[in-house]
C-alpha cells in the first residue's frame, strides 16, 4: 500500500531559506517532511521575487519553491517572537537556512545555543563559502559561486567571457547537496548521533560538478577550457551544438555516428559527398580527449560538418530528436521551455501535474515527482501556502 | 544498535549495495553511501567495459585502472567482474541480492529485465529490496531507449538553450551537467526508501528519470511558462535583480573576475573602491533601475577598468569592502584556493595504478560525523574472490568452478 503520508512523514523541518536553499526544502516537502516556512509579518520577500503570478499576488518562484509546505508568521525582532522560535526548534528536526548572512545568529540562534538547547536539531546552512574558513565573510550570490567553484570557467564561447547559466544552478546544486548531507545526518541520529551542523558552501557544491577537469589538470597539468557548445576540456573539445529549422539539436558528431548520418542522408535521396569511412584522429564529445588532428583530418572534419549544418535545417528539433535517435545517433533538442511540453516522453510519462490554487479556484501546471518510487508518495501540493496560514495549527499546539 | 558518534563510517555500517550502474550518476549515488559507511560491491563486466575507466585522464600505462575520472566516483567499494548475460550469472546475482539493502542500475532500460534481474524477480526472496534504475529518460514511455549522456541529455531538459549570450547560439555547461545534478535525487530517493523502508519493512523500485530529475533545476522557468506564458531564455552573465552583474576580462591569459551588485550600497562602496572616478559618478547610476538603464556602458567602463587588473587581488580589495566579487577559478585556481584547502575538499588517496591522487569530496560538512577519505577506488574486479568467498558464502572450489565457468569475466 502506498501512505499518503510520504517517507519522511515523521520530520518536521524549520524553512529560514532564501533563493539560494528554498529548492532543497522543497523536495524534503515533496517527500512529506513538515516543512514550516517562517515568514515575518507582512510575508517573506521571497513572495515578491521575480516577476508575480497574476492575480495570485506572489511570484511565480514563490509558488514553485513553497508547495507543500505550511506558513507560520513569526516576528523575530521581538522576544515573543524569538521565544516561539525556541519552542518550534525544541520541537524540531532540523533547521534549514540560506544565504550570505544568517539571520538568526544576531538574535541569539547560533550553533552553540541551538545545539545546546535542542540537542536534537540538524542545523544545516547554505552560505557562499561555508560556516568557517578564510573566506567565509566573503559575499557573493550565484554567479560568484559558479565562478568561485569553476564551473563558470567550463562554460562558454572561448573568444568571450565565461558563462553561468541564466537558471540559478550554484543555488541548485546547493540546494539538492544540503539535502543530501541533511538526510545522511538525520540517518546519523537514528544510529545514536545527536544533532549536528550541516555546513553546506556555495562554492564547493560547484567544485564537485566540474566532470574530469580536476583529475586531468592534477594528473597531465593541463587546464580544461570552455567549447562553445562542446565539452570543456584540454584540447578545446568537440562540437555539440547544431543549428536546425526551429532552433538547435545537441548531436555527437562521433565516428560512430558519420556513417549513420551518411545513411540517412541518402535515405532522405541526397547524394552526401563525404564518406562514412572512420577518421582516425576524431572522437566524439563523450570520449578521451581526441589528438590532434591532422590538416587532412581537420579539413576533411569540416566538410563534414558543413553538409550535416546543411542537413540538419532542412529538420526541425523535434524530428531530428525522434528520427535521430530511431537510427542510434545521440541526437537530443536544445529544448526551450516551450519544447518541454512537446517533448513526447514527457507527455507520455505525465510528468508535469496540475496543482489547484485552492484560493482562486484555478490550477497551473508544475514539475511533477523527480523521481518515481513505487511506495512512496511524492507531494505536489498543496500549492504554497497564504501567509501565516499555519500559525494556529502549529504554534497553537507548542 | 552501533553508536555513530564521531564516526561517518558507522552511519551507513551494516547497508549493504549492490551497485551494477555504470558511467556518472550510478556511480557517484553509490559512493556517496559508501564514503559514509555502506559496504557498496561495485559489479562490472571486463568484456564491456564502464567506459569511464577508458575515459581520460588516463595514468600511463596499459589496463583498465588507469582513469582517474572512474576512480574519482567510485572510492571505497569493493570490485567484483561478473558477466550478467552468462548463463550462470542469475545464481550468482542471487546471492548478491539476497542480503542487500539496495541494488543500483543505470543501464538502457530493458537491459536487467532481459537478463531477468527486474525488481520483481530480484525482490522476489526479499522483500525489504530497495532498487533504483538511473537512465537517461525513464523506464517507461516512447523515449525510455533513447541514447545520451549529460552533455546532450542537458539540452533536451533545457539547461544548454538557458546557457549562453543573447545574440549566439546557446552553448550549455561544457560538462555531462545532468549527472551532477541527478545523482543527489537519486541519493536522496534512496534515503527517503530507508526512511519508508524504518517505517513499513517494506522495499520499493525507483524509477529515476535524468531528465524528469532535471527539470527541478530550472528555477520557476516551467512555472512562468505555464501559468504566466513567459518564456525564460539565455541572457549571458545578466541577472534581472542585480546590476552590474557579469564577469569581466583582467590581466593575463583568459584572466576574468564575476562581479554582482545586488544594492544601491553595494555599488556606493564599488564605487568608492574604485576611487570615485568620473566615469562611474552619473547620478543614473545611483539606482538600480538606472544601473540597468545603463548596463552596456556599464559593462565596458567597468572591464576598461578591470582589464590591467590581477583578478584575485581585485577580488580581495572588494571583498574587504563587501562587494560580491571571485575570480573565475580555472583547476590551477581551484587547487590553490584558500577556501577551498581549509574546507579540506580535495582529499589526498594514493591508488594502486594511478599513485597519489587528489579526489572531490562532499560539500555538506556535518560537524559531528564528517566524511573522511580512506579507500581509494577498487582495480577491476579486486574483490571478486573475497565476495565470491568471503560475503556469498562460496567454497574455494566452487569459486574455482566459477572461474572455469567464465561467469565471473
Amino acid at each position: 500500500m502506498i501512505s499518503k503520508k510520504g517517507p519522511l512523514q515523521n520530520y518536521r523541518i524549520i524553512d529560514l531559506t532564501d533563493r539560494y536553499g528554498v529548492l532543497g526544502t522543497r523536495i524534503l516537502a515533496g517527500l512529506g517532511a513538515e516543512v514550516i516556512r517562517i515568514e515575518p509579518p507582512g510575508g517573506d520577500p521571497m513572495r515578491k521575487f521575480g516577476p508575480p503570478l497574476e492575480n495570485e499576488g506572489n511570484s511565480f518562484f514563490w509558488f514553485q519553491m513553497n508547495a507543500a509546505k505550511k506558513s507560520v508568521v513569526l516576528d523575530l525582532k521581538n522576544t515573543t517572537g524569538c521565544d516561539s522560535l525556541w519552542a518550534l526548534l525544541k520541537s524540531a528536526d532540523v533547521l534549514v537556512e540560506s544565504g550570505f548572512k544568517s539571520s538568526l545568529e544576531t538574535k541569539g540562534f547560533d550553533w552553540v545555543n541551538l545545539s545546546a538547547s535542542c540537542p536534537q536539531l540538524i542545523y544545516t546552512t547554505i552560505t557562499p563559502f561555508g560556516a568557517e574558513g578564510p573566506r567565509s565573510h566573503w559575499s557573493g550570490g550565484d554567479l560568484v559561486a559558479m565562478a568561485a567553484g569553476g564551473l563558470m570557467y567550463l562554460c562558454g564561447d572561448q573568444d568571450r567571457a565565461p558563462l553561468r547559466v541564466s537558471v540559478e544552478q550554484a543555488s541548485a546544486q546547493s540546494s539538492v547537496q544540503a539535502v543530501v548531507g541533511t538526510l545522511i545526518a538525520l540517518r546519523a541520529r537514528k544510529k545514536g548521533a545527536s544533532g549536528q551542523r550541516v555546513d553546506v558552501s556555495m562554492q564547493e557544491a560547484i567544485t564537485n560538478t566540474l566532470g574530469n577537469s580536476q583529475a586531468t589538470y592534477a594528473m597531465t597539468g593541463v587546464i580544461s577550457k570552455r567549447a562553445g557548445g562542446g565539452r570543456a576540456s584540454a584540447e578545446g573539445g568537440a562540437r555539440l551544438v547544431w543549428p536546425c529549422a526551429d532552433g538547435y539539436v545537441a548531436f555527437s558528431r562521433s565516428p560512430r555516428a558519420i556513417p549513420l548520418i551518411h545513411q540517412w542522408m541518402l535515405d532522405e535521396g541526397l547524394n552526401p559527398k563525404f564518406s562514412p569511412q572512420p577518421i582516425s584522429g576524431l572522437t566524439g564529445a563523450g570520449s578521451a580527449p581526441s589528438p590532434e588532428l591532422n590538416p587532412t583530418e581537420a579539413k576533411l572534419v569540416q566538410e563534414i560538418d558543413q553538409e550535416i549544418e546543411e542537413f540538419f535545417k532542412r529538420f526541425s528539433k523535434m524530428e531530428l530528436y525522434e528520427e535521430g535517435q530511431r537510427r542510434g545517433t545521440m541526437m537530443c533538442p536544445v529544448s526551450t521551455i516551450p519544447n518541454l511540453f512537446e517533448n513526447k516522453q514527457l507527455i507520455d510519462r505525465e510528468f508535469f501535474i496540475d496543482v489547484e490554487h485552492s484560493e482562486k479556484a484555478s490550477s497551473y501546471t508544475y514539475p511533477g515527482a523527480p523521481f518515481r518510487m513505487s511506495k512512496s508518495i511524492w507531494k505536489s501540493g498543496p500549492s504554497a501556502p497564504s501567509i501565516g496560514q499555519h500559525n494556529e495549527e502549529i504554534l497553537g499546539s507548542l | 544498535m552501533s553508536n555513530v558518534q564521531n564516526d561517518a563510517r558507522k552511519i551507513f555500517e551494516g547497508l549493504r549495495i549492490i551497485d551494477f550502474s555504470w558511467v556518472g550518476v550510478g556511480p557517484m549515488a553509490a559512493q556517496t553511501f559508501a564514503l559514509f559507511g555502506a559496504e557498496v560491491i561495485r559489479v562490472e563486466s571486463s568484456k564491456s567495459l564502464d567506459i569511464f575507466r577508458i575515459g581520460g585522464p588516463l595514468a600511463p600505462g596499459d589496463g583498465p585502472d588507469r582513469s582517474a575520472y572512474w576512480a574519482n566516483i567510485n572510492r571505497d567499494k569493493k570490485a567484483m567482474t561478473l558477466d550478467l548475460k552468462h548463463p550462470n550469472a542469475s545464481e550468482v546475482v542471487k546471492r548478491l541480492v539476497s542480503d542487500a539493502d539496495i541494488v543500483t542500475e543505470s543501464f538502457r532500460p530493458g537491459v536487467m529485465r532481459s537478463a531477468g534481474f527486474d525488481y520483481d524477480s530480484l525482490s522476489q526472496e526479499n522483500p525489504e529490496l530497495i532498487m533504483i534504475s538511473m537512465s537517461m529518460e525513464g523506464q517507461g514511455g516512447p523515449h525510455a531507449g533513447f541514447k545520451g549522456f549529460g552533455l546532450t541529455l542537458q539540452a533536451t531538459a533545457g539547461i544548454t538553450g538557458l546557457t549562453g549570450w543573447p545574440d549566439r547560439a546557446p552553448v550549455g555547461t561544457g560538462v555531462a551537467y545532468t549527472d551532477w545534478f541527478s545523482t543527489h535525487l537519486a541519493v536522496t530517493s534512496l534515503i527517503a526508501a530507508l526512511e519508508h523502508r524504518d517505517l513499513t519493512g517494506e522495499g520499493q523500485y525507483i524509477d529515476l528519470s535524468q531528465l524528469e530529475a532535471m527539470i527541478w533545476g530550472l528555477d520557476d522557468a516551467v512555472l512562468r511558462f505555464t501559468a504566466g506564458e513567459q518564456v525564460m531564455s539565455a541572457d549571458g552573465n545578466r541577472d534581472p535583480n542585480a546590476c552590474p552583474h557579469g564577469v569581466f576580462k583582467c590581466l593575463g591569459d583568459d584572466e576574468w573576475i564575476a562581479i554582482s551588485i545586488f544594492s544601491d550600497s553595494q555599488w556606493l562602496s564599488f564605487r568608492k573602491f574604485l576611487g570615485d572616478p568620473d566615469w562611474a559618478m552619473k547620478s543614473d547610476y545611483l539606482t538600480f533601475e538606472g544601473r540597468k538603464e545603463n548596463e552596456d556602458d556599464l559593462d565596458r567602463l567597468i572591464t576598461n577598468w578591470t582589464i590591467e587588473k590581477d583578478p584575485e587581488k581585485l577580488a580581495e580589495e572588494m571583498q574587504e569592502l563587501g562587494v560580491p566579487a571571485y575570480k573565475v577559478a580555472d583547476a590551477k585556481a581551484l587547487y590553490d584556493d584558500p577556501q577551498l584547502d581549509f574546507r579540506d575538499h580535495f582529499w589526498e588517496i594514493e591508488h594502486k595504478v594511478i599513485g597519489p591522487m587528489t579526489w572531490d569530496s562532499p560539500a555538506y560538512k556535518l560537524s559531528g560525523t564528517p566524511a573522511y577519505p580512506k579507500e581509494p577506488a577498487p582495480l577491476l574486479g579486486e574483490h571478486t574472490k573475497f565476495i565470491c568467498t568471503e560475503l556469498l558464502g562460496y567454497s574455494e572450489e566452487e569459486f574455482t568452478e566459477l572461474l572455469i565457468s567464465g561467469v565471473l569475466d
